[in-house]
């Protein structure tokens, strides 16, 4: 599933496939992945949202 | 419930039914009989920014005949402004009568330690939890709610239980407003429709780059076809709408191709200005579901220029006091009953555009055209208060004016010639733009002369505020510093010129941050998301951090960068993780930088300030004292702003609490 290997503590990966099995997931790479898109879009909707309140603070006057 | 960004600021709650939520308490009539023993009428002018020195200078040169007037009457003296000294802090003190131990407002900005978003500390907006979706339609089923995040018991409310009426003008840090029966306008704080602090519209046909990237406002080029120009506002989002968009108000210009003179058409509005005009207040209405759902705003439009290039400057929207989206009054009808008495006024918390002077949007005269504007609106706002107040047999008006602090930030370069922004043409011009503005507050005090008598022992005047004023040479990037020496580590690959809101920060090898005008944090282990700094290493951690930024100098003027340092557990006894771990005193001349403060790493650890903004007071508090005056004598020794809120209660036969730390300012 993945296009380039990565390295991961053992312990972090018995961890993920405990998981993954526990949840239904198909695959320990299917979890892995559901979990690193989610993040990827948690961090993009985070940095959009903190733009936003930057620029609504700016309009004080104390912040550029 | 989840707080939400501000860009959904107004949407959300404009469609839930917010404001009815807020006033469950109030009366529909605004004008409270009240406690008919109480015969003391008190005065307090809240002045931002007054500060003691120019205060005293200008009253030496004889040009303040009313202050000097009231001196001799009772006394004047330096006040102890909070720690650190930034008007929503410093008011909140003097609104609690103790520190942020009580009301729990540290600085502007705050942060939440999970997410490591700022927000504006002294409210909050909290989206409602379920909606459902209908075509394009997204309707929310539950209310949404604007939260006041200063904690603590306002004086004001002991008056409401003592009886006594109550009028409380544009106390910063008070939004949402809600009050039992005192009649209060928002302040410092309150948002614009869009849910920002101000955010202007202009529209040139110049081209853009002349204005580049404004922060504050936005900039619109547009062009002039058959002597039209076709154009639209931008209103706040609108949330009920699946992918939502801001509502956007069609506009017309239509310029006079002989004569100096436009049309401006925009819903049942049409104007006519001409070249350096600016408009009243004009209302606007941002529907949401057409027929259903709208919102009010109101707004000013200033026409620049028409020729050679078309300039048009739009304020910021203010939520409309006749029809609120928001709560600025408490009860609703006192906003009416104002503008019934003095027309439209602006209830954005900053009145005045510093950013739109900032960026040469608006020139110099152009600000202070508006800044009188504002000036004469709040004039006309206190008249109509005292007037009300000296009808009855008795009560407390607070009333707050902004002026003097904002001209001051914009206009020290005009009187020193130390600043980088500070030249000959400049000085020949607005030379007494400060002076002048003191001049005009003498008038207002002037004003309260005419309608109360200084003499009578059962009236009382007060005339204070939050803090002084001090000039912004240098800007410090806090940040950078704490990059440079290892405090802050970024991700691998990461650079500084994209580390705006600490993007790539990499906290699991980063001890430290600044973040606000004043504040620094440890990243602690348990409070912070990735926090490593242990409990027990915090303390030793500070002690270095203390005394390395206590002995750091300025590179090119050999000053000390910071006078004084705090640390929050010292001065804030409460288990709260909004607590900074240290307060900086910034040494006169010095600041935090524009961009250090929200988490950016600018180059250069140390750099002029080139910005108009020439003044400041975030600064270590003891170099900017406030001011105090009163027609009775002041007996207490270097009084603080929490002496003034256990004096009132003492003039009105109110036991002062415990946990207030103020003592009254007269012997009895």
């Amino acid at each position: 599933m993945f296009g380039s290997k990565i390295k991961l503590d053992k312990d972090l990966l018995d961890r993920c496939e405990q998981y993954a099995q526990e949840a239904g997931y198909s695959s320990v790479e299917e979890f892995i992945t559901h979990a690193l898109e989610k993040e990827l879009r948690n961090t993009r909707k985070k940095s959009d949202e903190t733009e936003e309140i930057a620029k609504s603070l700016k309009g004080l006057g104390y912040i550029d | 419930m989840k707080p939400i960004s501000r860009r959904e600021f107004i949407s959300k709650i404009l469609n839930t039914g917010v404001g009815l939520s807020l006033w469950p308490l109030v009366s529909a009539c605004s004008d409270v009989a009240g406690n008919r023993s109480f015969h003391k009428k008190i005065v307090i002018l809240g002045i931002d920014g007054l500060d003691p020195d120019l205060l005293r200078g200008f009253i030496g040169e004889g040009v303040m005949p009313n202050f000097q007037r009231l001196m001799g009457h009772g006394s004047f003296s330096r006040m102890q402004s909070s720690i650190p000294p930034q008007s929503p802090v410093a008011w909140s003190d003097f609104t609690v009568g103790a520190s942020a131990t009580v009301h729990g407002i540290y600085d502007f900005i705050h942060r939440d330690p999970k997410t490591m978003i700022p927000y504006f500390s002294t409210s909050q907006v909290l989206e409602s939890k379920h909606s459902i979706g209908i075509g394009d339609w997204k309707i929310p089923l539950s209310s949404g709610k604007v939260k006041l995040l200063r904690e603590g018991k306002a004086f004001w409310e002991y008056l409401e239980e003592a009886e006594i009426p109550a009028t409380i003008y544009k106390m910063p840090g008070n939004f949402p407003v809600a009050s039992r029966r005192a009649n209060c306008v928002s302040g410092m704080g309150t948002p614009d429709i869009l849910g920002s602090y101000g955010t202007f519209s202009f529209y040139t046909t110049a081209p853009t780059l002349k204005y580049k990237e404004v922060t504050g406002g936005r900039i619109f080029p547009v062009a002039i076809r058959e002597n039209k120009i076709v154009s639209e506002l931008i209103g706040p989002v609108n949330s009920l709408k699946k992918e939502q968009s801001n509502i956007k108000l069609p506009f017309l210009v239509w310029i006079d191709p002989q004569n100096n003179v436009a049309k401006i058409q925009i819903q049942n509005c049409e104007l006519m200005l001409t070249p350096g005009e600016w408009s009243d207040w004009i209302q606007l209405s941002f529907d949401y579901l057409p027929h259903v759902k709208s919102t009010k705003g109101i707004c000013k439009i200033f026409l620049k220029q028409i020729r050679p290039e078309f300039e048009m400057y739009i304020s910021p929207i203010n939520i409309d006091p006749t029809e609120q989206a928001l709560p600025v009054t408490s009860p609703t009808s006192y906003g009416k009953e104002i503008v019934q008495k003095i027309g439209l006024f602006g209830t954005k918390g900053l009145p005045a555009d510093t950013k739109a002077l900032s960026y040469g949007v608006l020139s110099d005269e152009q600000y202070l055209q508006l800044s009188q504007q504002i000036l004469d609106e709040n004039k006309k706002a206190l008249q109509f208060e005292m007037d009300r107040l000296q009808s009855r047999s008795g009560g407390v008006l607070f009333f707050y004016f902004s002026n003097i602090d904002q001209d001051s930030h914009m206009f020290w370069r005009a009187i020193d010639k130390k600043h980088p922004q500070y030249s000959s043409t400049m000085m020949g011009r607005h030379a007494d733009v400060i002076r002048d503005l003191y001049v005009e507050m003498d008038r207002v005090l002037g004003d309260v002369y005419q309608t109360f008598d200084l003499r009578d022992d059962r009236f009382r005047l007060i005339v204070m505020s939050d803090h002084g004023f001090a000039p912004f040479y240098r800007c410090f990037n806090l940040n950078t510093w704490l990059l440079r020496n290892g405090y802050i580590s970024l991700s691998h690959g990461g650079s500084e010129d994209d580390t705006t809101f600490f993007q790539n920060v990499d906290w699991s090898k980063s001890k430290a941050y600044g973040l606000g005008i004043n504040a620094l944090y440890l990243n602690i282990r348990g409070r912070e998301r990735y926090g490593i700094v242990s409990d027990q290493d915090g303390p030793q951690l500070l002690m270095k951090l203390r005394k390395e930024l206590l002995d750091l100098k300025d590179p090119v003027t050999g000053a000390n960068a910071i006078s004084r340092v705090w640390l929050g557990k010292d001065l804030f006894h409460r288990g709260d993780d909004k607590v900074p771990d240290m307060i900086i005193g910034w040494n006169r001349g010095f600041r935090s930088s524009w961009e250090t403060i929200l988490g950016g790493f600018p180059p250069d650890v140390f750099v002029d300030n080139d910005d108009k903004w020439s003044g400041d007071h975030c600064i270590d508090p003891m170099l900017v004292p406030a001011v105090l005056l009163s027609n009775k004598k002041i007996t207490l020794q270097y009084p603080s702003l929490h002496d003034v809120t256990a004096t009132i209660l003492a003039e009105c036969n109110i036991p002062i609490p415990g946990y207030m730390t103020g003592k009254p300012l007269y012997l009895i």
